[in-house]
């Protein structure tokens, strides 16, 4: 007796499945105050604004995006905000990493448009580093903004200090250095000499801070996407802990890149998050956590 | 989507569009989620298990997904039945098909519980948790495997509300057909199974540990479709309550066999990763298109004609 076989295809998934591959850290390397990058020897093929699934044995597993990759290496870039990213910074060459992915809807590049800001803040900016990089690739004109408290926070200020079509322009809550305010104030600025047709705009970074990003965009008609970051419990759309309130899409499938008009229909974006147990938490507020 | 005449079915007041229904523990968190399941196609949705009080569950990795099967350990997180009252209440108000009320408690009086409190968001139905293979002795254990505990649990919520109850009944007891047959007995409206087989492991060779942070968790998806069919046709045979065949079924066929072993709705779930978000509609249309080809005029003529033979 013959039996049908599957006659679906998997729509979004790699057939080795959801199961972490261990990878041992290759080197770690200090980026700024308190951040670092992992290395890691893999051919990853994530798209910039794609996340990975990094599992610690015994700790937690979490959502990282990709900040460096070169189709042998891939790196991701870490600052304490927990335990689990404490754990993540201690840890060595050789030391065993699971890792799943990448997922997520990435960044999209516009080739008709010549010219792409990046707004990233803190260690938010880590996965624009990876976007920077493809961007100036496809012949692009990027300007990396990087903002954080104080200079020796600024995440990748020497990386692209000698790369072609990648201008960084920095700024610091405190004017240690660059321009002393928001990132968001050199985006205005730069934004005010563009032509709207010829520019993209991406952002990652503190809520509050792409919010602004999305409205000064929207404003000006400049399209564009912001990264987000929910909890995530599968990392792959099965669990529905990471979905926004409004159109219910899943930021580990749907996003984490989301266009800045799509972003802002939703209510919850830049004023609330849900927590473990899935309750919704006003930012800058604790909710309920795993252990 | 469409309203597929055929596949059209009432129980207790409720229109179900279509046979597919959105499983418990499956994008469940919120009211915007379910709408969104229901916009892909589900002819009803299940809130993820909301328990007396908040949880967080357990730490990561809680699901591992493979070819074959999905393993998983959330360990019940919920906000807790006070603070979901206003989500199930959102979710009833915003979604265009039966919102099914998944709960969960340590005790037959929890459940009633939280039940209580759900109640005011007007659920179509609630769907009683007995079976929860992955918090240990501490919730399910108990009522899932002794068909006396598992009576108390549906006569304290019956006592309650007035709201039809489905059961969700595990598959992982000696005889499932004994409790399903207390459960009804106790005024069960409807059941729904099976939950989660097992529980099972997956051992990392390179991490040398279990990959799941709570070691076991219930298996699904693919893998425990046969299990499924042959516990939903055992009970067709048992009881007279409609049924929700859940477990493995990923395609139009695969609702075809489970209706034809005596569901008369299907539980979708672990579909979600193998097959999309738009998993609802994709199975509906061929279920459709199944039943059309071989002269189906509805899902009463294949309900359960797999015992004629």
């Amino acid at each position: 007796m013959t039996h049908d076989r599957p006659t679906f295809e998997f729509p979004t998934r790699s057939r080795t499945g959801e199961v972490p591959r261990m990878l041992p850290v290759r080197k770690v390397a200090d980026e700024a105050q308190g951040m670092r990058t992992l290395f890691f020897s893999y051919p990853l093929d994530a798209a910039p604004g794609q996340f990975v699934m990094l599992w610690l044995p015994g700790v937690d597993q979490k959502p990282i995006s990709v900040s460096y990759q070169d189709g042998a290496l891939f790196g991701i870039t870490v600052a304490e905000v927990g335990p689990f990213t404490r754990r993540l910074l201690q840890l060595k060459s050789g030391d065993l990493v699971g890792v799943t992915g990448p997922y997520g809807t990435p960044f999209t590049l516009d080739r008709k448009r010549p010219r792409a800001i990046l707004v990233g803040g803190g260690c938010g900016a880590a996965p624009l580093g990876l976007l920077a990089e493809r961007a100036a690739a496809e012949g692009i004109a990027v300007d990396l903004i990087i903002g954080a408290q104080t200079e020796r926070a600024l995440l990748f200020r020497e990386r692209f200090a000698r790369r072609r079509r990648i201008t960084t322009h920095l700024a610091t809550d405190d004017g240690s250095v660059g321009h002393a305010g928001f990132a968001t104030d050199v985006l205005a600025r730069l934004l005010d000499g563009t032509d709207p047709s010829d520019t993209r705009v991406y952002t990652c970074g503190p809520e509050a801070m792409m919010r602004t990003v999305a409205q000064l965009c929207a404003a000006r008609d400049v399209p564009g996407q912001v990264l987000m970051e929910r909890y995530m419990k599968c990392g792959f759309g099965v669990c529905g802990q990471c979905c926004i309130d409004g159109s219910g899409k899943r930021v580990c499938v749907e996003g984490p890149a989301l266009s800045f008009g799509e972003i802002l229909a939703h209510a919850e974006f830049g004023k609330y998050s849900r927590d473990a147990s899935g309750h919704p938490v006003r930012k800058g507020q604790r909710g309920c956590e795993t252990r | 989507m469409h309203t597929l005449a055929t596949l059209s079915q009432d129980y207790h007041g409720s229109v179900f569009s279509n046979p597919t229904v959105l499983a418990a523990g499956i994008l469940g968190v919120s009211a915007s989620s379910l709408a969104n399941v229901i916009r892909n196609g589900a002819g009803a949705v299940t809130t993820k298990s909301v328990g007396p009080a908040a949880r967080a569950g357990h730490p990561n990795p809680v699901v591992i997904a493979t070819d074959g099967y999905l393993l998983n350990a959330v360990g019940l997180s919920n906000p807790g039945a006070e603070a979901s009252v206003e989500e199930l209440a959102a979710a009833v108000r915003g979604c265009s098909a039966p919102v099914i009320a998944s709960v969960f408690g340590s005790t037959a009086q929890e459940f009633a519980d939280v039940v209580r409190v759900l109640d005011a968001a007007k659920p179509a139905f609630f769907e009683a948790n007995i079976s929860c293979p992955n918090v240990g002795s501490e919730f399910g254990r108990p009522f899932g495997t002794d068909s006396a505990a598992a009576a108390k649990v549906v006569e304290e919520i019956k006592g309650e509300t007035a709201t039809p109850l489905i059961v969700k009944l595990s598959p992982n007891v000696p005889d499932l057909v004994e409790i399903a047959k207390a459960v009804c007995a106790a005024g069960a409206d409807m059941l729904c199974a099976i939950n989660t087989v097992g529980p099972g492991m997956l051992i990392d060779l390179a991490a040398r540990r279990p990959v799941l942070a709570n070691r076991s968790g219930g298996l699904s998806g693919p893998a425990i479709k046969p299990i499924a069919v042959r516990c939903v046709y055992d009970l067709y045979r048992a009881v007279d309550v409609p049924i929700i065949g859940t477990g493995g079924i990923s395609t139009g066929k695969d609702a075809a066999e489970m209706i034809m072993a005596g569901a008369s709705l299907v539980g979708i779930g672990s579909a979600v990763y193998y097959r999309g978000i738009d998993v609802f509609a994709k199975v509906a249309r061929e279920l459709d298109a199944f039943m059309q080809e071989h002269g189906y005029a509805g899902i009463g003529q294949l309900r359960g004609c797999a015992h004629d033979a």
